[in-house]
């Protein structure tokens, strides 16, 4: 069955780079359908953080919200690297084998109308403009195939619908207009940690952040409770349901349509998309005509569905060109060190990430490695805010004496977390699974991932820096630490359909469309070329969405920007 | 048991038995679960070794209640019930303890109960009661804690609606 439902754009994806890309795209005046395979969440419901059992519960898990795929085995560990192990004081070392794992889910992320921004922390970072020209002056990776000065209006403009607030040093970021917002106060454990980057000479400072330091724009501002993992029932945050997606179906121009599945891409005339085949949630396939189609599923999903049109329909191929689509997967190198501080801070609330030390975010910052990275405050996405985990993770023992130590130590626990730069490896990319196959009989996606040595060079950096920060501010009592050498944990995945210049290097151009192909794009993160040094991607992409839906509007609409 | 239990719960529950569980080999023949009834019948069977397992981990504290007053053990159990692996597992650790205490695990003194845990956790992970050990603490912490009575008066107030302003300076 086909239908018409006259719209101009349907794009595949509800997160950040899907939001971002609607809401311009009905600025323009465009029609537009917006489809998620997963479910619309309600705040108020949903994230029931006015509960007593709230550290129960994690950011929910509905019917569809969760993408399926496999791992391919992962390679070895090396006992040269043991420091490099996770652990934490209750159970020891937490990964007791010898190869490395996904721990848990291994690939973070959230299907549904918002996507991963429902759980993400809510940085809000511009990329280096060092960290996008590491082939040319570093020679590694990629380079962007357009420069920070392009991007920067996008910038300023998802900054201004999101409210961002953050502080007036730009550092390697320069700005033409100031933050939205003020920067929010560090919280006492923060405050705690800049002792000792000060003791060491580095900056700590406020983190840009998608959560609202004063009401802005109907929306109520923080109130640090240190749940945005776990999602914001208040709306303070600026996830992509209460921003983009909110204003974009206000326009009455974009439908947004949750539990929707696009199992297939249907090729009208020579390298054009005409329809894609979707399943809704009863169950029904139906075909809906498009004149564009972006995809926005993420740096997992997107060369899976591209992946699997190729092997269905070999000679209508998409992206086969270069043979770079599924390679060159990206994923974020981190380092995270908990400790328990000698004075209470109250640490279970404050805002998440709200300190950031950028001096070693350059790719060049550190003698030896190319590749840079940063640090953060990091307790509430490690997840030491309540009593569960300081009892399961932080304080051994049991009985009585380890009750009173557990409220004793309440309120205690500080962490620093390093995000660096993960460098294009053979050994990391997405296929589809041989066996594997999803409900609709589709192969799943395949994640492959190796850290080589660069890599894991860096990560040492990044523990090392770590512990020496929290050394400095007197956290001489570490609990946890954990990171990327014996687990595969990515929140933020790139690179699997790189965007560049070079049909044969990359998969779509600056423009974000699919080399050859002009009424289909790719607006996640898999176009980034690279993962910068730590920054969280969200603002990127949509800054590179909201100048693809322009350059979309007025190429084949005729919209003037 | 309170009305309203909190949902720790079964999915992050399954997740740790998962774990638990991950490369684990008993024993041939080391148990007799499987022919003994349903899962509740054995529920309400092994009910008193977990109580007092527990209960070990998680005494009264006042005001803080132990682990028992907060329906602790049942919650364990429920998880444990239906899935037969876990039951094999609960089954041939207790009855490690039992061997271990020359009687019923329930029976014995709180300091032995005790010094029987230490020995249990000072075991080789391959050992399937450190297994247990592991699985039984990490779970029972689990659903105490989401008591807000747990903490006694150090309680914390849920993050919303009021959030922590005074993690501020």
């Amino acid at each position: 069955m086909s239908a018409r439902d006259d719209f101009d754009v349907v794009v595949v994806g509800a997160g950040a780079g899907g939001g971002a890309m609607a809401w311009r795209l009905v600025q323009q005046g465009l029609r537009v359908l917006l489809l998620d395979a997963g479910p619309a969440f309600d705040p108020a419901t949903d994230y029931p953080l006015d509960r007593a059992d709230w550290e129960s519960r994690h950011f929910p898990v509905k019917p569809g919200s969760r993408g399926q795929y496999t791992f391919a085995p992962m390679q070895g560990l090396e006992a040269a690297h043991d420091d490099l192990r996770s652990w934490n004081r209750v159970q020891g070392r937490l990964n007791r084998g010898d190869r490395r794992l996904p721990a848990g889910p291994g690939y973070h992320h959230v299907r549904g109308i918002g996507g991963s921004t429902l759980h993400y922390t809510g940085e809000a970072h511009r990329l280096n403009p060092r960290a996008m020209k590491l082939r040319s002056e570093h020679g590694v990776g990629a380079d962007w195939p357009l420069d920070y000065t392009a991007l920067e209006p996008y910038y300023l403009e998802a900054e201004r619908l999101v409210g961002v607030a953050g502080p007036d040093a730009t550092g390697d970021r320069w700005r033409s207009a100031p933050y939205p917002l003020p920067a929010h106060p560090l919280c006492r454990a923060s405050q705690w940690l800049a002792v000792g980057a000060g003791k060491l000479g580095w900056r700590w400072e406020p983190n840009p952040r998608a959560a609202l330091s004063r009401p802005y724009d109907g929306r109520p501002p923080c109130n640090y409770c240190g749940q945005c993992n776990r999602g914001c029932p208040r709306g303070d945050k600026g996830s992509a349901d209460v921003t983009f997606i909110a204003k974009a179906r206000a326009s009455g121009r974009c439908e947004v349509r949750p539990d929707c599945t696009v199992v297939g891409l249907v090729v009208s005339g020579r390298r054009r998309i005409g329809a894609v085949d979707v399943v809704d949630g009863t169950g029904q396939r139906r075909r809906i005509d498009t004149p564009a189609l972006v995809l926005a599923g993420g740096a997992i999903e997107t060369p899976r569905l591209l992946l699997l049109h190729n092997m269905q329909h070999p000679r209508q191929a998409i992206a086969a060109d270069g043979g770079q689509l599924g390679r060159n997967l990206l994923e974020s190198t981190g380092w995270t060190s908990v400790g328990l501080a000698p004075e209470p801070l109250a640490s279970h609330g404050g805002l998440p990430s709200d300190a950031i030390c950028w001096d070693f975010n350059r790719p060049d910052a550190r003698d030896g490695v190319v590749g840079g990275f940063r640090l953060s405050a990091a307790v509430h996405e490690a997840d030491m805010t309540g009593p569960i985990a300081y009892a399961r993770r932080a304080v051994p023992g049991w009985g009585k004496g380890h009750q009173a130590a557990v409220r004793k130590a309440l309120g205690h626990a500080v962490a620093v977390a390093a995000i660096g730069e993960y460098l294009p490896h053979p050994g990391s990319f997405v296929d589809l699974d041989p066996s594997a196959r999803d409900r609709h009989g589709l192969p799943l996606a395949r994640i492959h991932s190796f850290n080589d040595a660069r890599a894991v060079r860096l990560l040492a950096e990044m523990a090392r820096s770590c512990r020496l920060l929290m050394q400095a501010a007197g956290v001489e009592d570490l609990v946890e630490e954990y990171g990327n050498y014996d687990y595969y944990s990515a929140a933020h995945v790139f690179g699997t359909c790189r965007m560049g210049t070079d049909p044969s290097s990359a998969v779509v151009d600056a423009d974000l469309a699919v080399h050859g192909w002009e009424n289909l794009l790719v607006c996640d993160a898999s176009v980034f070329p690279s993962s910068g040094g730590g920054e969280a991607p969200t603002l990127t992409l949509q800054a590179l969405a909201i100048r693809a839906a322009d350059r979309l509007a007025s190429r084949l609409f005729g919209k003037t920007v | 048991m309170p009305s309203n239990p909190p949902r720790f719960t079964r999915r992050q529950a399954l997740g740790l038995a998962a774990a638990a569980l991950a490369g684990l080999v008993l024993p041939a023949g080391a148990t007799e679960t499987e022919r003994e009834g349903t899962g509740q019948d054995w529920a309400a069977r092994t009910a008193p070794a977990i109580d007092a397992f527990c209960d070990t981990l998680l005494p009264a504290d006042p005001p803080a209640p132990a682990a028992t007053a907060l329906g602790v053990p049942a919650q364990v159990l429920a998880i444990a019930q239906d899935n037969p692996n876990l039951r094999r597992l609960f089954d041939f650790s207790l009855q490690w303890l039992d061997q271990s205490a020359g009687g019923r695990f329930d029976e014995v003194d709180a300091a032995t109960r005790h010094g029987l845990l230490e020995a249990m956790a000072a075991l080789p992970w391959e050992a399937p009661p450190r297994r247990f050990f592991h699985l039984m603490r990490d779970m029972a912490m689990g659903f105490y804690y989401a008591h807000p009575e747990a903490l006694g008066e150090a309680r914390l107030p849920p993050p919303q609606p009021g959030g922590y302003f005074e993690s501020l300076p």
